[in-house]
């Protein structure tokens, strides 16, 4: 059964929505959150259709499901702030991503956090390398019940907060840690999702956050830089050197914290300017 | 001081498992006060936060740790930080 795992931190006019990554849980972006909020942000963590629940739940749905859930807790969120940004974690960096794209004079800045447009970190073994033909794959019937396991280290070089989360994990409560591993079909979906957001990220004019571990075990540096040189806005880069994939509840996340409250505090003022100027 | 520290780590953990701060003593655990896993990690995260230290990754078993170790762990890291570079 789906368990309800969003959070609505309510505060000033300026909102920011918190995307999850694929199999993920809203808890992942909780950390972030609370510290926007306590710089002054109203801030919601939404939880993607289909997650927080078991692997059938999540079979159920597919890329546009979890975008369509994206957009409609944008439009919530939007209705009671002056300014929105948007910032996603992993599978959640590139649906931040095509919401900037496609809403482009309402999204006001982006945090692309460890974006992920294909498995390619040093821990993924080398057939789940080759997980970019699962589209095709799985459309021929193929490995409909099979699963890619998460492996240790989980994303995560903080040990405490990785013996947490393979706990949660491996216990089932999903709700709180997410799946421990990714299904197939939902994995092909994840690569439907990132050649179309590839193709969009042009139309992405707003000001982006990219930070991305320069270790990432999940995603290589390779899926940041894809970002920074295809994006029509502004690029701030963030290199974690001291963390892995899951930046948001890593070693450095109180760096990422501030350089995300500063970025898109300083992007708010800035638009208040611009729009008293005009 | 002491008293400060012991009253902020039992205040965050009773906001975050949402009890009466009553109920925890120094000797009471995470677990046995009902704190899942992940909301242990949040307590810790938070109180770093609060003190604006870093625990040692090995310094708690969260599950297991008692709030008094807790208590400790938060002095030692304070008392590291207030140390100047080159005491010993």
């Amino acid at each position: 059964m789906i368990r309800n795992n969003e959070f609505l931190f309510p505060a000033g006019r300026n909102g920011v929505l918190l995307i999850h990554g694929l199999t993920g849980t809203p808890t992942e972006m909780r950390v972030l959150g609370k510290g926007l909020h306590k710089a002054g942000f109203t801030v919601h963590g939404m939880q993607l259709a289909g997650h927080c629940g078991d692997a059938q739940d999540l079979l159920a749905t597919g890329w546009r499901d979890w975008y369509a859930s994206v957009e409609s807790a944008f439009d919530r969120l939007r209705a009671q702030v002056d300014q929105c940004f948007v910032g996603g974690l992993s599978m959640g960096a590139l649906l931040a991503l095509r919401l900037a794209a496609e809403r482009s004079r309402q999204v006001d800045g982006v945090g692309v956090y460890g974006a992920t447009f294909r498995h390619d970190g040093w821990n993924i073994p080398w057939i789940a390398r080759l997980s970019f033909l699962l589209p095709l794959f799985t459309r021929l019937g193929g490995g409909r019940t099979r699963t890619f396991m998460e492996q240790p280290p989980y994303g995560l070089r903080d040990e405490r907060v990785r013996a947490q989360v393979g706990a949660a994990m491996l216990a089932g409560d999903s709700g709180a840690a997410g799946l421990p591993g990714n299904p197939w079909p939902s994995l092909a979906e994840l690569y439907l999702l990132s050649r179309a957001v590839r193709r969009q990220l042009a139309q992405v004019t707003a000001p982006c956050l990219v930070a991305h571990a320069s270790d990432d075990d999940i995603a290589s540096l390779r899926n940041a830089e894809i970002v920074a040189r295809s994006v029509s806005g502004p690029v701030q880069m963030m290199l974690l050197d001291n963390s892995y994939h899951m930046i948001t509840l890593d070693r450095e996340r109180r760096s990422l914290i501030a350089r995300s409250c500063e970025f898109f505090a300083q992007l708010a003022t800035r638009n208040v300017y611009k729009e008293a100027a005009s | 001081m002491t008293a400060n520290i012991q009253q902020e780590v039992m205040s965050t953990i009773a906001t975050r498992a949402r009890i009466d701060v009553a109920t925890i003593t120094p000797q009471s655990t995470l677990a046995s006060l009902g704190v899942a896993s992940l909301e242990a990690i949040e307590i810790i995260f938070e109180i770093e936060e609060t003190f604006d230290i870093t625990l040692p990754e090995d310094s708690t078993a969260l599950k297991t740790e008692t709030v008094q170790g807790l208590i400790e762990a938060v002095q030692r890291a304070l008392a590291d930080k207030t140390k100047k570079p080159g005491d010993s």
